[in-house]
């Protein structure tokens, strides 16, 4: 079950071109290309002629034919031609998508299309900003949506899990504070007089003892923004060395997602040398990530229905995300 | 650990009783047994404020604190607290709390609590919740 009237992304603008591509999301397929004006497309991805996928299928002008027996659709899913005979099926129809393409993002919105309201699409103008340099990522996980969630709103894993990157004991001996707006879910911790992340250090030059903090905050469903850096020890954040993670994740199914993961900072932003040392460590720091939440996923499918998690204090924002998530899935059913 | 809970993010109890709940234990998915509840209803005055509890394991104290400038107290580290705000504005920390806010703290950080008034005739409702086992209440229990 999948909140479906959301925005999610659907893959990177550069993945979107004249070659059909294919993406599972929600469980829907859906196949991606541009039309010859660059005009982005979501068709579903799937023949209504024999269930054939249109994603192996060309495209001819700003239309895509399926590969099988030529059924062509336009832009809007509309059969525009039946090779085999003039009269096209009534029923020979595949279902398009609203898109939205923004800072290197291509959003889907999967549900019912007169509720798509692009002003909903999230901010992630640090991809796009030049006073800002973005690392990217993405990567499949092979577990649920929610694990990914989970472990964005509660750091204290990197203390384990990312112990030669991001990771430091100090983390998970620092309390939260959790805040509930509505459906935004946010969980905030102050580090105040750390040495900074390894990962960061060098790229940041910096010696001595700062302000450490992160904050995630969950749009649901599918995406998470964290607010991180070091600030003066005592200093107000917004005079520090700025980072915003932007984490879109998209459910393929339920038990696999996409992740995709934009790392944006504010220092060193002509540092080649520091780009390609982030590139390197935080695909470590994803893999560390993936390998453990794939074991979780693993961990839960043999877990009796009926054991539930026994959430610590500083579960407080994945708790409360959790039941946000209930909510809107609740709201959708009826 | 601190919660700041918005007022939109407050539910119905769901057992046709009045007002919304704002704040619980357990507030989790958990098997655990229900402690506490804190629930608010719109008034001409604000915002009233109910706290329903288990008298067996939880001792509950409600104090209505008059914010004129601010109000600052010592939280013992086994004592959670909420604090509603039932009347105008005020601000903690980096927040500011509007009415139906509910601000709840538990464990080591914060103990020192500190609410400033952002206008005249702030109120707030404050709830302290110790375990009569002389344990630590939290969030979890």
């Amino acid at each position: 079950m999948y909140i479906l009237n959301a925005w999610y992304v659907a893959a990177w603008s550069t993945e979107v071109s004249r070659e059909p591509a294919r993406r599972v999301i929600c469980e829907i397929p859906v196949v991606l290309y541009r039309t010859e004006a660059g005009e982005a497309v979501a068709l579903e991805d799937r023949c209504p002629h024999r269930g054939y996928p249109l994603s192996p299928g060309r495209l001819v002008g700003d239309n895509i034919e399926c590969g099988y027996h030529g059924f062509t659709f336009d832009g809007s899913g509309t059969c525009v031609r039946v090779p085999a005979q003039d009269i096209i099926p009534k029923q020979a129809f595949v279902r398009s998508f609203p898109l939205v393409e923004k800072d290197g993002w291509v959003w889907i919105w999967t549900g019912q299309k007169e509720l798509a309201d692009e002003s909903k699409v999230p901010d992630t103008h640090w991809m796009s900003d030049p006073e800002w340099v973005t690392v990217t990522h993405s990567f499949h996980f092979a577990c649920r949506a929610e694990l990914i969630h989970d472990n964005l709103l509660d750091l204290t894993h990197e203390s384990f899990i990312h112990t030669s990157t991001v990771g430091d004991d100090y983390i998970y001996k620092h309390g939260i504070t959790v805040e509930v707006d509505g459906d935004v879910v946010s969980a905030d911790r102050l580090m105040p007089g750390v040495v900074a992340p390894p990962l960061y250090a060098r790229t940041m030059a910096t010696e001595g003892l700062y302000d450490r903090f992160h904050c995630t905050v969950f749009y649901p469903p599918g995406y998470l923004l964290l607010h991180s850096g070091i600030t003066g020890e005592g200093r107000p954040r917004e005079e520090g060395y700025l980072i915003k993670v932007l984490n879109g994740i998209t459910p393929i199914d339920a038990h696999n997602s996409w992740y995709y993961y934009a790392f944006s900072r504010n220092f060193g932003v002509d540092q080649h040398w520091a780009t390609e040392e982030l590139v390197t460590g935080l695909a470590t720091v994803l893999e560390e990530d993936k390998d453990a939440l794939e074991w979780q996923e693993i961990g839960l499918r043999s877990r009796p229905y009926d054991v539930r998690d026994s959430l610590i204090a500083q579960d407080a924002g994945v708790a409360k995300a959790r039941k946000v998530m209930e909510r809107l899935l609740a709201a959708e059913k009826q | 650990m601190q919660l700041i809970l918005r007022q939109p993010a407050a539910r119905d109890a769901g057992d046709g009783s009045t007002g919304v709940v704002v704040a619980a234990s357990p507030d989790t998915f958990g098997r655990e047994q229900w402690q506490w509840d804190v629930r608010i209803c719109e008034s001409e005055a604000g915002f009233d404020v109910a706290v329903a509890h288990n008298v067996e394991s939880i001792e509950v104290v409600e104090e209505s604190i008059d914010v004129s400038a601010s109000f600052e107290a010592t939280r013992e580290v086994a004592e959670l607290w909420l604090a509603v705000v039932v009347k105008k504005p005020v601000i903690h920390g980096q927040f500011r709390l509007e009415a139906g806010d509910v601000a709840v703290w538990e464990g080591d950080d914060p103990v020192r609590i500190r609410v400033q008034a952002v206008e005249d005739d702030a109120r707030l409702q404050l709830v302290r919740i110790r375990r009569r086992d002389g344990k630590a209440a939290r969030w979890v229990p």
